[in-house]
């Protein structure tokens, strides 16, 4: 073996000289009677060809001479990477080659027979042989490292895939291999790492050595807390103290999480808030923290988030504007918009996409997106679970509202349930800064919120529901006396409502109401959650003793237990003062306030006349910040949420979901999970993503000015995570950790029924109904915002049998339809008419099953591409068939029926049986994974 | 509709490498008829002091429960339970086939902890419910193995659940094929049309999945096109057994449908329960109310499960986020505390009739040895979680020890729960 050189961490940036002279030699072919009865075998022998194969192949890498074999090693422990080939019987004695090749952080390098290790293209033309024109053995055994250390050699916190192969002369062109490589990771090393570098330069001195330290050392308070540091007078002490960071993050349950919560005072800290949100040293903390995340989940069985993309190939420009189309302009991309991308660079790509956010699609997108999370259209029938009669006088002619008049009532309180998802639609379509959501002065109204609202605001239709503009309320009144049973009740106290954008928007306050003992806490959850990202509940260690709840101290305000959640969530519920459970501005007698009567009644409960909020609660406020004026505290709070740095990562975090079709990742608590380093890995790159965005967001690096959430979109839909569309020899780590990414997502009913309309020009509806967005709805996956508030994003049997009904009841109507039009105006038969038969035109009908494949599925395939030829019989077949029944002409009869409800002109008669032939095609598309999924 | 021939497609696909069958388990072609697992929810977080964990009140404590002001604690073998609600009723109706667990220390009072906590076994995320596992290692290909309605409904990837919200609705979809207009039935496309549209879909699906380069979430989205394409005509004996009327209430209608799911052979496990048991205020009443009827819904799945003759074959588990405080706020409720407990239901379970669990007078709750089951306050003493519950449901469906099981482990001890003989005294 040649001896390895010390400086081979160079090898990833500088040299592949150097990445050369490490293997140079390594590989030796051996013998067959060497002993490795115990090497793994690897699954899925491949050829190139796609052809099966009877080659076995057999590989791991050991530490201890093959007792046993393993994929993760330290970066000092020397290491041997033995592998086998049992090559097909009929290849043995023949003349044949082998090959090695390795997979390095995304790029492949081949095994030469001068020993170097040189780049591969990977095509088979540029493919060398590591050991050339060979009579090859039953077995061929190749030893690719031999007692190496690959942290030395340059390779701690790698991961690299090995793959051998070899050819035969009895089978030319014709390469055997082993499809799921050899996988080895190699340890981080820590004097090496990123996460040691950012210790050292920005974590020891000024934050364990200034703040941690005095509390966390062997003798003082926080010795029991896992985490005790040394002082900067033991030699050593950084070493010493990055490593107990590293052992405690590393092992620790949810240790990731508390070390970033209890800094800040979020999770119960003895120290109490030792790192202030947006300080320099809390970005620096977490920069570390998120640093050694990621290099802890390269040591397990996955890679690091930098390189969990490394085999992935992603969509190109053209598929990737297909997709942003279907998902923000709910329809496909022009030719033109598909051509002006098909060479186009990133950044021009990023503006085709940016283009393709406006109209109604992109409106629809942003609606449903923001009802995903903020649930409000669960009062779209309900006028007075926003409203109150009494405080809104307006609304009270709905009251028990008959006949017609219950439709207005249905139109008001769809109104009203979509007004805050209409102001993130005005704000976003309008590109505004996103911060406008919470601190807009102003509510959105349609002609029929504001009647119930009022606010002087002027309409082109007094009947349409899609005309929205900016109002006030101004027909709301506060009471004197309250009790609508009494007689000398009145509502009449002029109010000048603060508006501040959702924050006390009613239908917000209505789907999040309160209670007299919840006092607005389930608003400041929400509040954090929805624009801030922060989970309360889920940054907080839970565990609770049953002793400490039976604390009658007022526990919230002095318990540590009940502090840990609620010093974060009682200002902000005090900010939310002047709502009361129902949502209703200052709600009680005289309309000072709306603290219930059970508080203000009660002699003991230390209340006093002036107070609008609870003495026995943490004052309003935000963090440490108190709400100046109780009577703006909604309006102070929105604009202390928009300054905060975590506005930003909460509002990507509000957004991802609607873009990625999941939610992002929950952190990975426990070490001893099965897959928990690929979790990690798939966690942290999520979350460099969502950071990364936010940071472009807040900083308004797109050039669109800050908070435009425009930009985050597209950046969102640019990324590795939208677009990753396919993948080589994955193994199991690597599943993890791409599980969830990528193309492939289920369209909702929504998306589904759109791409409907687009693809085929018809609406598959029930007279005025929508069958995908209102009768299956929530059959397919879709939510009704109350119950059912989370959508179903994997398809099952039932959900499958609302596409095998689309497909069989509407495909016939949408051929029907579309060739009752000239051929000029349709959307899919535009090279055929339904005399074009396959005897005398099939290549027309070649043509147009092209068009049907690209419009349908997105696939852009040649005339003769076996899918195309698939499709072709299926629409032979079919006709066939027919002809061979004697079919009659009638396009529609009881036992096939062709429904031409929505059809201007129906076709009814076909003679040469291709109408019904076409709506079979129509059919099996319809029915199709790339035709429900995208 | 005729059926298709789903049989060698199962096999071209490879299912078996997406979710391999233990030996002895269903086929997508063989109705299911064992054991039905009902994981039964009361959202909010019950309080157990009122129902199968009685507490009277303490002098000088505050008051834990109003109605020990003027009843007592009553007791039907050798299970007590306070004496409101149906709770008499309900007791009286399935003691001896109910292990009753006490003392559960869910160890937090936020809802979506203890919910997760309960139903998965640990307090973190990432576990799939008890429900999901039992599907997916029974029988994870039948149509609708897994009927989701209520309650905890991670599946951490292993299985799918349906939800069946509209009777009349499904029963529209079963017939995928027909349409009904004016009483009169039409079909859409002729019997032999369809079949031909569907074996060339399923090639193409299996061309599709046959790529070597799909990214995990194309696998799994095409897997499950695949298992709906060749279990979609199971669906049918489903439709068959829906009647004309349904029960009103949602949450009846919910279990009525799960019930005839498994009766169809269709289902393993369904998750049901619903809300009303976080009473911060007005807790008597409010929470009388909500136990009444839970145990209306309990008599219901086995009223309706004897009637068809498979209440046999019920396992029931009820339980909750956590428990509620001992001792009222200010506004006559209950806030969050975190002690709960369980409740196993079998019909001719040997390990009926029985306590597992205690807690104090002030419904604190006791360690207890594991062996012995008897309080047991010395280092060999052990709380119980909610690990231990679902350890003990596991084993209950002899998938404690299967491969998928044991990605999820619980790292609980071992405890006697089924040892007829013993129980917490």
């Amino acid at each position: 073996m040649k001896s390895i050189g010390y400086r081979v961490r160079l090898v990833f940036t500088d040299s592949l000289k150097i990445l050369c002279s490490l293997f140079l030699c390594l590989a030796a072919i051996l013998s067959s009677n060497l002993a490795l009865a115990q090497l793994p075998e690897l699954d899925a022998p491949s050829t190139a060809s796609g052809n099966s194969t009877s080659a076995r192949f057999f590989g791991g890498a050991t530490a201890d001479d093959g007792q046993n074999y393993g994929v993760s090693f330290a970066p000092d422990q020397p290491i041997d990477l033995h592998t086998e080939i049992q090559i097909e019987p009929a290849h043995i004695n023949t003349v044949g080659n082998l090959y090695v090749v390795i997979a390095l952080a995304g790029e492949y390098f081949m095994l030469t027979e001068s020993g170097d290790y040189l780049p591969w293209d990977l095509t088979l033309e540029t493919l060398e042989g590591g050991f050339e024109n060979k009579q090859l053995a039953a077995i061929e055994a190749i030893t690719v490292f031999d007692n190496v250390a690959m942290g030395p050699a340059g390779f701690a916190g790698t991961t690299l895939d090995i793959f051998f192969a070899y050819d035969s002369a009895a089978a030319p062109g014709e390469i055997y291999y082993n499809g799921t490589p050899v996988h080895l990771s190699i340890a981080a090393d820590a004097s090496t790492t990123e996460s040691f570098d950012l210790f050292v330069s920005n974590v020891s001195a000024p934050i364990i050595q200034a703040r941690c330290i005095a509390c966390h050392n062997s003798t003082g308070v926080a010795s029991d807390s896992g985490l005790t540091y040394v002082d900067n007078t033991q030699s050593n002490y950084q070493s010493i103290n990055y490593n107990t960071l590293m052992d405690y993050i590393e092992n620790a349950p949810n240790a990731a999480s508390l070390i970033l919560s209890k800094p800040q005072g979020i999770t119960l800290h003895g120290g109490g808030t030792q790192l202030t949100a947006g300080s320099n040293d809390l970005l620096q903390w977490q920069a570390f923290v998120t640093a050694v995340q990621t290099e802890i989940s390269s040591t397990g069985s996955g890679g690091s988030s930098t390189d969990i993309f490394a085999l992935v190939t992603n969509v190109d420009n053209e598929e990737t504007l297909r997709k942003a189309a279907i998902l923000f302009a709910g329809r496909l991309p022009t030719e033109s918009e598909l051509s002006n991308v098909s060479s186009a660079s990133e950044s021009e790509l990023r503006e085709a996409i940016r283009d393709l956010m406006s109209g109604d699609g992109f409106h629809d997108f942003l609606i449903e997106g923001a009802n995903d999370r903020l649930l409000t259209r669960a009062f779209s029938g309900s006028v007075f679970s926003i409203v109150d009669r009494n405080y809104y006088p307006n609304s009270s002619k709905y009251y028990q509202a008959q006949g017609n008049f219950r439709t207005e009532r249905l139109l008001t309180s769809s109104a009203l349930a979509d007004e805050p998802l209409e102001l993130i639609a005005h704000v976003v379509m309008n590109e505004r800064p996103y911060s406008e959501v919470l601190t807009a002065d102003y509510i959105m109204v349609n002609p029929y919120s504001a009647a119930i609202y009022g606010g002087n605001v002027t309409f082109n239709d007094a009947t349409d529901t899609e005309e929205w503009r900016e109002g006030e309320i101004t027909e709301y009144y506060r009471c004197t006396i309250c009790n609508p049973n009494s007689p000398l009740s009145s509502w009449s106290i002029p109010t000048e409502y603060p508006h501040s954008g959702i924050l006390n928007s009613p239908a917000f306050l209505s789907r999040f109401p309160s209670t007299e003992t919840n006092r607005n806490r389930a608003r400041s959850r929400w509040a954090y959650y929805f624009f801030l990202g922060v989970d309360i509940e889920g940054l907080s260690e839970r565990t609770t003793d049953q002793a400490a709840l039976s604390d009658e101290n007022n526990p919230t305000l002095n318990n540590e237990n009940c502090t840990v959640c609620h010093t974060t969530m009682d200002p902000v519920a005090g900010a939310f003062q002047n709502y009361n459970d129902d949502g209703l501005y200052k709600a009680r007698p005289g309309g000072e306030h709306s603290l219930p009567g059970s508080y203000t009644n009660n002699p003991f409960s230390g209340y006093q006349t002036g107070d609008t909020w609870y003495s026995d609660m943490l004052a309003p406020g935000f963090g440490d910040a108190l709400a100046p004026n109780p009577d703006n505290s909604a309006q102070w709070l929105a604009q202390e949420f928009v300054s905060d740095p975590r506005f930003g990562y909460g509002s990507v975090y509000f957004w991802y979901p609607a873009v990625m079709g999941k939610d992002p990742y929950d952190l990975p608590e426990n070490p001893e999970d099965q897959d928990y380093s690929s979790k990690l890995a798939a966690y942290t790159a999520e979350q460099e993503l969502i950071q990364a965005v936010a940071n472009s967001f807040l900083s308004g690096a797109a050039g669109n000015g800050s908070f435009n959430l425009k930009d985050v979109l597209t950046d969102l839909a640019m990324s590795d995570h939208f677009r990753a569309n396919s993948v080589v020899e994955m193994n199991q780590a690597q599943e993890v950790e791409l599980a969830d990414i990528g193309t492939g997502k289920l369209l909702t009913p929504e998306q589904l029924n759109r791409k409907v309309t687009d693809v085929t020009g018809f609406d598959w509806n029930y007279g005025n109904t929508s069958a995908l967005t209102q009768v299956y709805s929530l059959v397919y996956g879709g939510i009704d915002s109350f119950g059912v508030a989370e959508r179903a994003t994997e398809l099952t049997t039932l959900m499958s049998t609302v596409v095998t009904a689309m497909a069989n009841e509407a495909s016939c109507s949408i051929v029907n339809n579309d060739f009752s039009k000239p051929i000029g105006s349709r959307k899919l038969f535009v090279d055929v008419e339904l005399s074009t038969l396959p005897g005398s035109n099939a290549s027309a009908i070649r043509s147009n099953i092209q068009h049907l494949h690209r419009q349908f599925l997105g696939e852009d395939l040649a005339s003769n591409d076996p899918e195309i030829n698939a499709t072709f019989d299926l629409f032979d077949s079919v006709r066939t068939a027919r002809l061979a029944a004697g079919k009659t002409q009638a396009v529609s009869s009881v036992s096939e029926l062709c429904i031409f409800e929505n059809i201007d002109n129906p076709i009814t008669t076909d003679g040469n049986q291709t109408l019904r032939s076409w709506a079979a095609v129509i059919n099996y598309l319809m029915r199709d994974y790339k035709f429900i999924y995208e | 509709m005729k059926r298709r021939e789903f049989t060698k497609l199962l096999g071209m696909a490879g299912l078996g490498a997406v979710a391999p069958l233990p030996a002895g388990v269903a086929s997508a072609a063989e109705p299911y008829s064992g054991p039905f697992y009902i994981s039964l929810a009361a959202i909010g977080g019950w309080d157990v002091t009122s129902f199968c964990d009685p507490k009277m009140n303490q002098s000088g404590e505050r008051d834990i429960n109003s109605w020990a002001n003027s009843g007592d604690i009553q007791q039907i073998g050798n299970i007590p339970y306070a004496p409101v609600a149906k709770n008499q009723e309900f007791f009286e109706r399935f003691y001896q086939d109910m292990l009753v667990i006490n003392g559960l220390d869910t160890q937090t009072n936020s809802h979506d902890d203890g919910r997760r906590h309960t139903w998965s076994g640990r307090i973190g995320f990432g576990y799939p419910s008890f429900g999901a596992i039992a599907s997916s290692v029974i029988a994870p290909d039948l149509a609708l193995s897994l009927v989701h309605a209520s309650g905890y409904s991670e599946t951490a990837g292993i299985a799918r659940f349906s939800r069946l919200q509209n009777p009349d609705l499904i029963a529209n979809l079963v017939n995928d094929s027909q349409v009904e207009a004016d009483n009169t039935v039409y079909g859409l496309y002729e019997d032999g049309e369809l079949d031909l549209i569907t074996q060339f879909q399923d090639a193409r699906l299996n061309r599709l999945m046959g790529s070597a380069q799909l990214t995990p979430r194309q696998q799994q989205g095409m897997n499950n096109l695949f298992l709906a394409n060749s279990t979609r005509d199971e669906l049918q004996s489903f439709g068959d057994l829906l009647p004309n009327e349904f029960e009103a209430d949602n949450d009846f209608r919910a279990a009525q449908l799960a019930l005839l799911a498994y009766q169809s052979g269709l289902c393993v496990s369904a998750q049901l329960g619903f809300n009303g048991f976080d009473t911060h205020q007005d807790h008597d009443e409010d929470h009388i109310s909500s136990l009444e009827k839970l145990t209306d819904l309990v008599a219901f799945i086995y009223d309706t499960a004897e009637a068809a003759g498979f209440a046999d074959k019920i396992v029931l588990t009820m339980s909750s986020d956590f428990g509620r405080t001992p001792y009222y706020n200010a506004g006559g409720g209950k806030d969050h505390w975190p002690i709960g407990s369980a409740i196993l239901i079998q019909q001719g379970a040997s390990w009926g009739n029985r306590v597992v669990g205690a807690t104090n007078e002030v419904h604190q709750a006791l360690n207890i040895n594991p062996s012995t089951l008897q309080i047991d306050s010395s280092s060999s003493g052990i709380r119980l979680e909610p690990k231990h519950l679902q350890q003990a449901v596991r084993e209950i469906a002899g998938i404690d020890q299967s491969s998928i099981s044991q990605m999820f482990p619980l790292n609980a001890e071992s405890v006697n729960f089924f040892n007829s003989s013993i129980q917490t005294n």
